[in-house]
C-alpha cells in the first residue's frame, strides 16, 4: 500500500472532485422535482457553498500531485490524445459551469426555468466529468486499470456522496419543505442508493478482475491482497452512508445525518481509490 | 619540465578552443614542480573551455582501464572511457571506474593530516599541520629503528594504487635500512606458496636464471606471468573445452580490456566450433549469466575431492597419459617417486586408488557426498574432459582461498597433468589464465638493495607478529630469511590499503590486539577517505588521488594486449591533500636523504623518465610529447601457451623444482611436514589431497549449520569504492542464500538478516536465489565494517571479515579462512 | 527521418551495470534516478537427492534497458502537455522540461519503467538516447561504455538485422508500444511475459 499512499493527492482529487460534482446532480434533481421560492432557492445556493468547497479542495489536491504546478495550463495541450487532458478539459468546463450556476444562483439571477435548465446542464457535465475521471486511467499498458469499471465506480460514488451532500445542503438551507420536496428527497435517495450499488458492484468487480490478472512480473492477486481490507472497510462505510441517506431523506434531524453520511461516503471512496492505486499493474515492468 | 608535464595541445581541446585557453593551460602548469601541494590545474582551465584529460583507474582489479575526463573550470564534468582505435581493443572502464568522479568529489574525502585523539578504532582525530605530521612520523621511525631495529617496521598489504609512482613507501623505508618483508599476498597467498613446490621455486635458480643443479635455464612458478599458464586468447584460438574452477572474470576482471571481454570471445569461439564451457562454482556466477547450462554447482572448498574423483575415473578407465606422467612428473606412481618415498605407497595413484595415505578409494561416490555433485555427473565430467582434444582447465583464486587451499589448488592442476594436456595448443596448466608478459614502463625503483633486513613473514601473519612476533620462527610461523623474528612489529605503515581490519580477517580480533599500544606502538595510515583501517591510525594522512596528479600505468592484468596511459591532473586535490611522493620526499629530508629519495627528480620528472626509458627499450612507443597528446598507447599481444618450452623440451627447459620436473610428490614438502610445528588437525601433504580444512567440509554444527564463503562483488574492487552510494544503489550488498535455506528460516528476498560465526556477527540484506548451492551462503567481500566496537560489535556494514576466523593455513600461513567459514543465519 | 534504435546482446551481458553508471556519470544523476537500468531475471531451482547431492535448473540473465524510443510510445500518448515527444528527425523520445507539468502519467504508462518524475527538477526525466552525442555523430555513452560490447545503437534498419524486436522476459509483448530495441537472446532467455522467472533485483530497479 506504500505506492498507493504516495498517490494520496490523486486519491483525494478523484474522491472529492467527483463527489462535489455529484452534489450538483442531486441538487438538479431537487430543483427539477419541485418548485422553490426565491428565498428557498437563495438559501439553497448559499449552502451549495459546501459542495463547491469540496469540489475545489479536490481540484486543489490534484496540484500537489504535480511536480511543476505552474505549468498546469499546458495540460490541455493533449486534448483528444491524452485521457488526462480530456479529463481536465471536461473537469474545467464542469467547474466553470458549476461556479457560474452557483454564483448566478447566489445573486438570485436565475428564474425557476433557467435554474432548472442550468441545473440539468451542470448535472450532465458532472456525470461526464465523473466518467472522464475514471477514463483517465484507461491505458493499454496498465492492464489492471484498463477497464470502464473505474468510471462506473467513480460515478456511483459521486451519486452517493453527492446525494448526501445535496440533502445536507437542502436541510441546512431549511429549504426541505418546498413544493415537491418529498419527491426530491426520494429521488435523491434513489440516486444515492443506485450510486452505492453501482460503486460497490464496480469496485468489487474490479477487484475480481485484478485478482485474475497475471503478468510476467506480478500476480494481480498479490497486488490486491493488501488492498482488500480497504475495500471491505469502504463497503461497511458505504452501507452506513446509505443508511444515513435514508435517515436524512425520510427521518428527522436530516442535516446532521446527511453531513455525517457525506463524510462517511467520502472516507469510503478514499479507501476505494487507495485500493485502486495499489493495484497498478503494468503489462511490463 | 613543467611545460612537458602539463603540455596540453589544441587537439585535446573540444571544438571551440581559443588561443587564450591554450595559454592559460600552459601557464597553469607552472605550479607543478616542487610545489608544496599538488599541482593546481584550476587556473589552467580558467576560460571555461571543456578539455579532455587522460587518466586511468588505479585500484586493484588489475584492469587499469582508461579514463578521458571531461574537465571544465577545473572540475571533472564526466568521463568517457577508452574509445580509441578498434572497438575490440578498448580498455573500457567498468561501473566502478565510471564512478571515480564520485570518489574524487566525495564529501568524505580526507583533507587534512590528523592525529588520533580517541582510542584506536574509535575514529576520533584532530587536525594537525603537515609539519607536525611529518616530524612525528620521522621521529617514530627513528625511535623504532633505534629501539627495535628495522625489522620492527612493517608495511601492511595495500594494493589500492596501481600507478608507476603509486607507492613510494617501500622506496623510502628501504632507504632507511628496510622493513620486515612480506611473503605472498592476500590474492594468491596459498597457491603462491605451495605451487613453488610443484612447479618450481626461484630459490632453485642461480643468478642467471639457471637451475642450480641441472644448469639449464629453468622456470620458477609465479601466478603473475605468462609462462606457467596460458592466455585466455589461446583458449579462444584452439580449445574445444574450457573447464573453470572458481573463476569468474565477469566479477574479478570486469574492465572492457580485461579478461571478461577476452572470456566472452573465448565462449563464442569455443562454442562456435562445437565446444563447451563448464563453470564449476558454488554460485551461478556472472560469467555464466545467460549460459546457465555451463554451471556445475559444487560445495565450496571441495574442489580437491571433485578433482580426485575425476582422476579416479581416468585411472580406472585407462585415460591417463602415463608416458607424460613418467617423463615430465615426479610421484604419480611408484616408478617416479624419489628414493626417500619409495615402497611406502606414497604416490598420487596410491592416494587416489585407496592404497596409500588415508586408504580410501576416491570414487565418484566418495566425492559426491563431499562435493554435492552427483556421482554420475562426476563420471560424465571426467569422460567429457578426457574426450576433449584441447581442454583448457583454469582455476580462479577462489579455490585456493580456503583453509585447505594449498591442496585444492594443486589438486585442480592435476587434471591437465594426468591426461598430459598442458604445454600444447589450446590447453592450460590448470592455473589461472596468464598475465601480461610485456610491461612497457617500469615503476619507481624500490631500492630493495638498500635494505639490510633479511627477515620475511607470510603477509597474513602480521597480526601474529604484532601480538607475539618474538615467538615466531621458520617452523612455527613460516618465517623466512631468519630462523626467528628478532622482535614483534612496532610500527605499522599502511598506504592505499584497508588490510588492517576490513580486508584482513577476524576484525574483532584485530581490534583487540591493536588496543594494546605496547604491542604495536605506532600506526600510520594514508588514504583518501576514512576506511575502517584508517580509524586505527595514530597519524592519518590525506592522499591526493591520481586524478589530481600526473599519472602513468600499464595495461594491468589483461594478458592479451599491452599498453600505457599517461595523463593528469584533471582536478585540484581538495584541502591540504598532497601526493605521497612529495610527502615521502619530505620524510626522507628529516633523515638527510631527500636527494637519495628523489634522485633530483620531481614525480612528474620520474614519470617522464620512466616513460622514456621504457620507450627506448621497446622501440615502438610514441615519444613523450606524443603520448602526452594521445594519452594512451596500446597494442595486441599474441597468446602464450603455459609451460610450452618445458613441454617441448623438458631437459633443455626444466622447471625450478629440485628434480626439474612437475613434482606431484614434493620431497621438500614431505620434509616440511615432518619438521614444522603444526596445530592439531593441520596437515601438509607432499601430494595434492583432499582435506576438509579448518571450518571446511564437515565442520558445521548445530550452532553454525551453514557454510559461508566470500566473493568479489561488482560494486567494489575489494573495499575500494565501498562508500560510493550510487554503486551501492545499483548493486546492493546482499547475502546470497538458497530458497531452501531461506524458507527454513522464514527469510524472504530483501529481508535484513543476522549472520553469526564463531568470530563475529553482521547484518546484511538477503538475496534469496537459486543461484547458490543449498547449505552455503555467499557474502560479497569488501563491504565496509561498521560496528560499535565498545558495544555489541554487530557489524551493520556486512563485512565478511567480521565473520572469518583468524587461523592461518598450515603451509603458507595464509588467509584461507576468507572463504572457509561456518555460520548461522536468522532474520534480524 | 531516421528512426534510431538500440541493440542488446543478452548472450554477452554479465549484468555489470557499467552502462547504467556511465549514463549516471554523463547525465550527473543521483543515486535515486537512473536512465538506464539492468534487470536481473532469475528462475529455476535445485533438486536435492538423498545422498546429499543436488542438481540445478537455475538460470539467470540480464536485460539492460534505457528508453526503447518506441514507435508507438505509451508515454507520449498519455502526456497531457506534449512535453513528452518523439523527435521528428531521429525518433528519439524526450521531455520538454519547459512544458512538463510533472504529472507522472508517462511514468505510469510506460511498460518499460523508463520515465520518472524528478521532483527536485520539477519534471519528468528519462533516457534521451544521448541526442546531443548522436547529433555529433557519436554513440550514446552507454553503448560506448559496455565492457562486453553488448550494446549498439544506430538506424533501426541496421539494428533489426542484429536481433529480434524486444521479446524476452521480463519485457512486455512488443505489440504494446512497438519498441526500437532489438535483442540477441541468450540460451537462458524466456519469452516475453513468461512466468518462469522473476526480476531478482527489484530494490535496484523497480
Amino acid at each position: 500500500m506504500e505506492a498507493a499512499f504516495a498517490e494520496m493527492p490523486l486519491a483525494l482529487f478523484t474522491t472529492l472532485a467527483p463527489i462535489g460534482a455529484g452534489a450538483f446532480i442531486a441538487l438538479a434533481a431537487a430543483f427539477c422535482a419541485g418548485s422553490m421560492t426565491e428565498e428557498q432557492s437563495r438559501a439553497t445556493f448559499k449552502m451549495t457553498t459546501i459542495p463547491v468547497v469540496v469540489l475545489l479542495v479536490g481540484f486543489a489536491a490534484s496540484f500537489f500531485h504535480l511536480a511543476s504546478p505552474l505549468n498546469a495550463p499546458s495540460v490541455l495541450a493533449g486534448i483528444g490524445r491524452s485521457p488526462l487532458s480530456n479529463e481536465i478539459a471536461v473537469g474545467s468546463i464542469f467547474v466553470i459551469a458549476a461556479l457560474v450556476f452557483w454564483i448566478l444562483g447566489l445573486l438570485g439571477k436565475l428564474g425557476e426555468g433557467a435554474r432548472k435548465g442550468f441545473a440539468v446542464v451542470v448535472a450532465v457535465l458532472a456525470v461526464v466529468f465523473a466518467v472522464f475521471t475514471g477514463m483517465a486511467y484507461m491505458m493499454g499498458t496498465i492492464v489492471s486499470w484498463n477497464t470502464p469499471l473505474t468510471s462506473i465506480e467513480i460515478l456511483g460514488a459521486a451519486l452517493l456522496g453527492g446525494a448526501l451532500l445535496g440533502s445536507g445542503v437542502l436541510a441546512l438551507a431549511k429549504a426541505d419543505n418546498f413544493e415537491g420536496a418529498h419527491t426530491a428527497r426520494s429521488v435523491m435517495f434513489m440516486l444515492g442508493l443506485v450510486g452505492f450499488v453501482a460503486a460497490a458492484v464496480a469496485a468489487f468487480g474490479h477487484a475480481e478482475y485484478v485478482a485474475g490478472l497475471v503478468s510476467g512480473i506480478v500476480a494481480g492477486a498479490d497486488l490486491l491482497a493488501p488492498a482488500v481490507p480497504y475495500l471491505m472497510g469502504a463497503l461497511v462505510l458505504g452501507i452506513v452512508a446509505v443508511a444515513c441517506l435514508g435517515a436524512a431523506s425520510f427521518g428527522k434531524s436530516s442535516a446532521p445525518m446527511a453531513l455525517v453520511g457525506a463524510v462517511l461516503a467520502i472516507a469510503a471512496q478514499l479507501l476505494v481509490r487507495l485500493a485502486f492505486y495499489a493495484c497498478q499493474m503494468s503489462v511490463g515492468l | 619540465m613543467s611545460e612537458t608535464a602539463h603540455a596540453v595541445t589544441r587537439r585535446n581541446f573540444l571544438k571551440t578552443t581559443g588561443a587564450l585557453g591554450a595559454l592559460a593551460v600552459a601557464g597553469g602548469s607552472a605550479t607543478a614542480a616542487g610545489s608544496l601541494f599538488s599541482a593546481a590545474p584550476a587556473q589552467a582551465f580558467a576560460d571555461g573551455e571543456e578539455q579532455i584529460v587522460w587518466s586511468q583507474c588505479n585500484v586493484n582489479c588489475g584492469g587499469c582501464c582508461v579514463f578521458q575526463w571531461h574537465v571544465k573550470d577545473g572540475k571533472v564534468l564526466y568521463m568517457e572511457t577508452d574509445n580509441t582505435g578498434e572497438d575490440a581493443l578498448q580498455a573500457r572502464a567498468c561501473l566502478r571506474g565510471r564512478s571515480m568522479r564520485r570518489w574524487l568529489n566525495h564529501p568524505d574525502r580526507l583533507t587534512q593530516p590528523m592525529k588520533r585523539v580517541g582510542k584506536r578504532g574509535e575514529g576520533k582525530f584532530e587536525a594537525i599541520s603537515w609539519d607536525e605530521a611529518i616530524q612525528t612520523i620521522a621521529d617514530k621511525l627513528k625511535y623504532t629503528i633505534e629501539t627495535y631495529g628495522n625489522e620492527a617496521i612493517y608495511r601492511t598489504y595495500g594494493s589500492g594504487m596501481h600507478s608507476v609512482t603509486g607507492n613510494p613507501s617501500d622506496r623510502l623505508l628501504n632507504l632507511l635500512g628496510g622493513k620486515l618483508n612480506p611473503l605472498y599476498d592476500y590474492s594468491t597467498h596459498m597457491l603462491q606458496c605451495v605451487m613453488t613446490y610443484m612447479y618450481g621455486s626461484s630459490s632453485n635458480l642461480d643468478e642467471n636464471g639457471n637451475h642450480v643443479t641441472l644448469g639449464k635455464p629453468a622456470t620458477a612458478f609465479s601466478p603473475y606471468d605468462a609462462v606457467n599458464a596460458s592466455s585466455m586468447t589461446e583458449a579462444e584460438r584452439a580449445s574445444d573445452l574450457v573447464v573453470m574452477f572458481g573463476n569468474s572474470p565477469a566479477e574479478t576482471r570486469m574492465g572492457g580490456g580485461n579478461i571478461v571481454w577476452d572470456f566472452a570471445r573465448v565462449r563464442e569461439a569455443v562454442k562456435g566450433r562445437g565446444g563447451r564451457i563448464i563453470n564449476i562454482d558454488y554460485r551461478l556466477n556472472e560469467s555464466a549469466s545467460g549460459h546457465s547450462d555451463e554451471w556445475l554447482p559444487i560445495r565450496p572448498g571441495t574442489d580437491a575431492a571433485l578433482a580426485s574423483a575425476i582422476a579416479h575415473e581416468w585411472i580406472v578407465n585407462d585415460q591417463i597419459d602415463l608416458d607424460f606422467l613418467h617423463t615430465y612428473c615426479v610421484g604419480y606412481d611408484e616408478e617416479t617417486l624419489p628414493e626417500s618415498a619409495k615402497g611406502q605407497n606414497k604416490s598420487y595413484r596410491d592416494y587416489i586408488m585407496g592404497t596409500g595415505y588415508d586408504m580410501v578409494e576416491k570414487t565418484p561416490e566418495w566425492a559426491a557426498e563431499i562435493t554435492a555433485v552427483p556421482a554420475d555427473t562426476i563420471r560424465a565430467l571426467a569422460s567429457e574432459i578426457a574426450a576433449a582434444d584441447a581442454p583448457f582447465i583454469v582455476q580462479g583464486w577462489g579455490p585456493q582461498r580456503h583453509t585447505n587451499g594449498e591442496d585444492a589448488t594443486r589438486a585442480i592442476c592435476m587434471l591437465p597433468i594426468l591426461i598430459g594436456k598442458l604445454g600444447l595448443p589450446g590447453t592450460n596448466t590448470g592455473q589461472r589464465e596468464a598475465e601480461p608478459y610485456v610491461s612497457l614502463v617500469g615503476g619507481l625503483p624500490s631500492l630493495a638493495e638498500k635494505s639490510h633486513v633479511t627477515a620475511s613473514i607470510p603477509v597474513y601473519q602480521w597480526l601474529n607478529a604484532v601480538d607475539h612476533g618474538e615467538e615466531m620462527t621458520a617452523t612455527n610461523a613460516g618465517v623466512q630469511g631468519v630462523d626467528k623474528l628478532p622482535c614483534g612489529i612496532k610500527f605499522l605503515w599502511e598506504y592505499a590499503g584497508n588490510c588492517i581490519t576490513n580486508q584482513h580477517g577476524d576484525i574483532n580480533r584485530v581490534h583487540d590486539i591493536l588496543q594494546d599500544e605496547s604491542k604495536c606502538e605506532f600506526i600510520l595510515v594514508w588514504d583518501t577517505v576514512m576506511t575502517d583501517s584508517a580509524k586505527y591510525a595514530d597519524i592519518l594522512l590525506p592522499d591526493a588521488m591520481r586524478g589530481e596528479q600526473l599519472n602513468m600505468y600499464t595495461q594491468g592484468y589483461a594478458e592479451w594486449y599491452t599498453g600505457v596511459t599517461v595523463g593528469g591532473p584533471a582536478q585540484e586535490a581538495p584541502g591540504e591533500c598532497r601526493t605521497s611522493y612529495d610527502v615521502c620526499a619530505d620524510i626522507a629530508d628529516k633523515f638527510g636523504l631527500r636527494e637519495d629519495f628523489t634522485e633530483g627528480r620531481t614525480q612528474e620528472e620520474w614519470i617522464q623518465y620512466l616513460y622514456e626509458t621504457g620507450a627506448e627499450a621497446d622501440g615502438n612507443m610514441p615519444t613523450w610529447d606524443e603520448i602526452r597528446e594521445q594519452g594512451v598507447y596500446k597494442r595486441e599481444l599474441p597468446g602464450k601457451i603455459g609451460l610450452e618450452d618445458f613441454r617441448n623440451d623438458p631437459e633443455g627447459h626444466p622447471l625450478a623444482t629440485p628434480s626439474g620436473k612437475i613434482e606431484i610428490y614434493s620431497e621438500t614438502l614431505a620434509n616440511i611436514a615432518e619438521t614444522w610445528d603444526l596445530e592439531d588437525g593441520e596437515t601438509i601433504s607432499p601430494i595434492p589431497v583432499f582435506t576438509p580444512g579448518f571450518q571446511g567440509y564437515g565442520s558445521v554444527t548445530e550452532e553454525y549449520p551453514l557454510y559461508a564463503a566470500g566473493f568479489h562483488h561488482k560494486s567494489r574492487t575489494h573495499s575500494s569504492f565501498g562508500f560510493i552510494e550510487e554503486l551501492e544503489k545499483v548493486a546492493r550488498q546482499q547475502m546470497w542464500i538458497n530458497p531452501v535455506d531461506a524458507e527454513a528460516r522464514g527469510i524472504e528476498n530483501g529481508d535484513r538478516c543476522a549472520v553469526k560465526s564463531p568470530a563475529g556477527e553482521i547484518r546484511i540484506e538477503a538475496k534469496v536465489t537459486p543461484r547458490i548451492i543449498p547449505g552455503t551462503i555467499g557474502i560479497p567481500q569488501g563491504a565496509w565494517h561498521n560496528a560499535n566496537m565498545d558495544g555489541d560489535r554487530i557489524d551493520e556494514g556486512g563485512c565478511v571479515n567480521t565473520l572469518s576466523t583468524y587461523h592461518p593455513t598450515p603451509l603458507s600461513k595464509g588467509n584461507g579462512n576468507a572463504h572457509s567459514m561456518i555460520v548461522q543465519v536468522s532474520k534480524a | 527521418m531516421t528512426q534510431y534504435a538500440f541493440y542488446f546482446d543478452s548472450t554477452r551481458c554479465t549484468g555489470c551495470r557499467t552502462c547504467e553508471m556511465a549514463c549516471k556519470d554523463y547525465k550527473d544523476l543521483s543515486a535515486d534516478i537512473a536512465y538506464r537500468k539492468v534487470y536481473d531475471y532469475e528462475g529455476g531451482g535445485f533438486t536435492q537427492f538423498e545422498d546429499g547431492t543436488c542438481q540445478a535448473t537455475s538460470f539467470v540473465y540480464h536485460v539492460s534497458l534505457g528508453c526503447q524510443h518506441c514507435q508507438n510510445p505509451a508515454c507520449v500518448q498519455v502526456c497531457p502537455t506534449g512535453a513528452m515527444h518523439k523527435d521528428a528527425e531521429t525518433g528519439l523520445v524526450s521531455v520538454n522540461a519547459d512544458v512538463c507539468v510533472g504529472c507522472g502519467y508517462c511514468h505510469m504508462a510506460c511498460p518499460y519503467n523508463v520515465p520518472t518524475v524528478d521532483r527536485s527538477l520539477g519534471h519528468s526525466v528519462k533516457c534521451d538516447g544521448c541526442a546531443d552525442r548522436v547529433a555529433q555523430g557519436k554513440r550514446p555513452i552507454c553503448v560506448e561504455s559496455c565492457p562486453l560490447r553488448a550494446l549498439d545503437f544506430g538506424p533501426i534498419e541496421d539494428m533489426q538485422k542484429k536481433g529480434e524486436q524486444a521479446n524476452i522476459a521480463p519485457l512486455p509483448d512488443a505489440s504494446y508500444t512497438n519498441p526500437c530495441l532489438f535483442i540477441k537472446a541468450c540460451d537462458d532467455a524466456r519469452p516475453a511475459e513468461s512466468r518462469d522467472g522473476e526480476v531478482a533485483n527489484p530494490l535496484e530497479v523497480l
